[in-house]
């Protein structure tokens, strides 16, 4: 042992040291393939740059084709020995937010240490990264069971098809750690905000604004009464907002308006307060006061809270110490922002969040990645997965 | 001399030309062909025309005077030919009859009472003479707010004594002694984005901020009054998980008076914002003034309802929200609305006239000019 790495320890973090070019030319590769969250074949296709990375590893592939979205992808590192038959899952999506052609708009660049293009940190720089951590791992073992690598392809719109996957997967899982970028400063993530993303379609009755304006009925007057009573749901103390993101309504200036909807966005901390805030959301949405409007509400998406746990804190625990063996020390915090994290906390899975390589900007044309962030983080990762050993997270 | 005889389906035949010529007010060469129709018509009656061309993507104005009474105050026919149906339409509502009725894009709105003035009207070309000099102006733009003709309709209007518009008469056969003004606005509004999850506190909403203003506007509404104000249509954020940085909306005011314009449009235009770092900006203003029943109008009325009661019609009058052309000249000159003929459905696949309607109303436009002095 050197330095308190064991042999493979060192290997490993010997070999990704060396990786560093390749994980970019990787990345360039996948950040110009594009992949927005509605578009199955960008997103299937940026699914095959990494499969031809996993088959050149020697791992096992298994496709889980969607009809809709992108399909489900796992690469498989086993462990036939291993006492604890109970996977780690390295997690990630290929998915992003950007409107098709993007990265011909704006290709992969480094700038000033930099590197920038659609969906760049988030997040695929962190599956690049999880694809070099499994195959250090394969190349020289020391992973304590086995190990699964699972590209997701739709969590920019609230996984509606990975969803089932992720939560199967992390009901059988030891741990799970997901890509999400870290923030600058080294900051991974020890909370999230649970997520609901609802619609709300307000129906009134069309007639000219001039001579029949008795016999209409705004759709757009019931829904400007509405959002105001929305907006007063938000109780900053135990972190619930509420915001209507997105409104449309009507046909034409001089029509009283037939129909008008508005996207919702509620956040919450803690799952007990989910319930309750919904129902309020449902009973403004479905209750109108406007004479004649009708009204009704859906939810199109959910993220649940990733909350803190003894088990996500041991993780944390691990993974700062390996990050200083990487040469980084890493802090934890909060935020709203919601992501796949919360189905695997959900499930019981131990779940440590946002261990990718640095990055800001998320969903903006300013967003960017500290390349030379990939190799430390790529190196602890795999020494956290190789010190997850049976007795290392207190028993859930 | 003794009355004319106004042949039903004579007229109906050449309406029937007229519709099937279809000229919704963004082609405008479409819009060139239906006045080439009208031009043609009223060369053969011996009319002096002028041919205004069109401008800003719009068709051209046609203008047909009679030879006599150069430069004295006369009579203003006020008509459009433009109609709201695209092109193609003509498939889906072809010119049919059935029974009383006959349908077409644009048959009530408003090419039946161009079609039965320009027949009054060629009445005197040929052969008679009238007591005033008679002007008809046929505009390109109504339907979309006579921005590129309101000149030439207000400058025609100055130089006349008496104003008849040809829209289609309403509520089984009354014409229009008044009509609302019309304001119309847009709101943009500018607050702060910032993400809806991580940094809800950074943001301000301008979709909250619409919100409000909406329901300030909706405030306005007034039945006493007859103040009305539609807010037809918003937009607003660019995603469910962002603070909405934009908000829009357009709105459409309907103000039976001048005073109530006056007092009225300040207040839409100066709206002010709730909240700090929000910006509430609005444009727009009163697009067509209010068409008040007047003692000229009334007089002007109660001559026609005369002239009707000797045709068998017993004509009413009535004051209607929706504008038209004849809301540029009514605020100086005596204006009479809704002379055209009698149908329904403007503006939708079920438009139609009443056949039995083209001869009377023609009657009584032809009686109009043949008494108006």
């Amino acid at each position: 042992m050197l330095n308190g790495l064991t042999d493979q320890e060192q290997q490993v973090k010997n070999w990704l040291a060396t990786q560093g070019d390749a994980m970019i030319e990787l990345l360039a590769e996948l950040v110009n393939t594009d992949s927005g969250s509605y578009d199955k074949q960008g997103v299937d296709a940026a699914g095959e740059v990494l499969k031809r990375y996993f088959v050149t590893q020697g791992l096992a592939l298994e496709t889980i084709p969607q009809p809709q979205y992108g399909d489900q992808i796992r690469a498989t590192l086993d462990h036939p020995t291993s006492n604890d038959r109970r996977p780690i899952i390295l997690m990630g999506h290929r998915d992003t937010v950007f409107p098709k052609g993007e990265p011909k708009r704006r290709p992969f660049r480094i700038e000033n240490g930099r590197g920038y293009g659609p969906g760049v940190c988030d997040m695929k720089a962190g599956l690049v990264m999880n694809a070099f951590v499994l195959a250090a791992l394969k190349r020289f073992g020391g992973h304590p069971g086995p190990v699964i690598a699972l590209v997701t392809s739709d969590e920019e719109i609230a996984s509606p098809s990975s969803r089932p996957v992720i939560e199967a997967e992390a009901r059988a899982a030891r741990a799970v750690f997901n890509a999400e970028p870290s923030r600058v400063g080294r900051k991974i993530t020890s909370g999230r905000k649970g997520g609901v993303f609802s619609r709300c379609e307000v129906t009134g009755k069309a007639a000219h604004s001039g001579a029949n304006f008795k016999d209409g009925v705004s759709a757009i007057e019931e829904l400007a009464r509405k959002i105001p009573r929305f907006h007063k749901l938000t109780d900053l103390a135990p972190g619930t907002t509420v915001n209507v993101g997105l409104i449309g309504g009507g046909q034409t200036v001089n029509t009283v308006a037939p129909s008008a909807w508005c996207e919702i966005d509620l956040r919450y901390v803690k799952t007990k307060d989910r319930d309750q805030a919904v129902a309020a959301i449902r009973e403004i949405a479905e209750t109108c006061s406007v004479a004649g409007a009708k009204s009704s509400f859906t939810i199109k998406g959910e993220f649940l809270p990733l909350e803190q746990t003894p088990e996500a804190k041991a993780l944390f625990d691990l993974y700062e110490a390996a990050a200083s063996v990487a040469g980084f020390s890493v802090s934890a915090e909060f935020t709203g922002g919601c992501a796949d994290s919360g189905y695997t906390a959900a499930q019981g899975c131990p779940t440590l969040c946002s261990v990718g390589p640095v990055g800001g900007k998320a969903h903006t044309p300013d967003e960017f990645l500290e390349i030379d962030t990939m190799v430390p983080c790529a190196q602890a990762l795999a020494l956290s997965v190789m010190r997850l050993k049976e007795g290392v997270l207190p028993p859930g | 001399m003794s009355l004319p005889t106004f042949e039903t389906q004579s007229m109906l035949k050449g309406l029937r030309r007229w519709v099937e010529i279809e000229s919704p007010t963004d082609v405008p060469e479409a819009v060139n062909r239906m006045m080439d129709a009208a031009e043609s018509a009223y060369r053969e009656a011996g009319a002096r025309l002028e041919r205004v061309p069109g401008r800003d993507g719009r068709g051209d104005h046609l203008i047909a005077r009679s030879p006599w009474g150069e430069g004295e105050a006369g009579v203003l026919i006020l008509s459009h030919l433009d109609t709201v149906h695209p092109i193609g339409f003509l498939e889906r509502l072809p010119f049919r009859i059935e029974g009383d009725t006959a349908f077409g894009p644009g048959i009530c709105d408003m090419k039946g009472g161009v079609y039965i003035a320009h027949e009054a009207f060629a009445r005197f070309l040929r052969g008679r003479r009238s007591p005033l000099p008679i002007t008809h102006l046929i505009v390109s733009d109504e339907e979309t707010g006579s921005t590129t003709s309101r000149h030439l309709i207000e400058q025609e209007g100055r130089r006349a004594k008496f104003v008849l518009v040809t829209e289609a008469c309403r509520d089984g056969g009354k014409v229009v002694t008044a009509r609302k003004g019309v304001g119309q606005f847009e709101m943009h509004i500018r607050g702060i984005a910032s993400h809806s999850g991580s940094r809800p506190q950074d943001g301000r909403s301008a979709v909250r901020e619409l919100a409000q203003q909406i329901l300030e506007l909706e405030a306005l509404n007034d039945v006493k009054t007859g103040v009305s104000v539609t807010v037809g249509v918003v937009r607003g954020g660019t995603r469910p998980n962002v603070i909405p940085e934009e908000a829009y909306a357009e709105i459409d005011m309907r103000l039976p008076t001048l005073a109530l314009a006056e007092e009225l449009i300040p207040k839409v235009l100066c709206a002010k914002a709730h909240r700090e770092g929000v910006k509430v900006r609005v444009t727009g203003g009163l697009n067509r003034p209010p068409y008040e029943k007047t003692a000229k109008i009334a007089a002007l009325f109660a001559h026609a309802r005369k002239l009707a009661a000797e045709i068998g019609i017993d004509l009413q009058d009535v004051s209607t929200g929706g504008g038209s052309d004849g809301n540029f000249t009514a605020p100086f000159v005596a204006t009479l609305d809704g002379l055209g003929v009698e149908g329904q459905g403007a503006h939708t696949d079920q438009e139609q006239i009443l056949i039995s309607s083209l001869s009377p109303r023609a009657m009584l436009l032809f009686r109009l000019l043949e008494t108006l002095s």
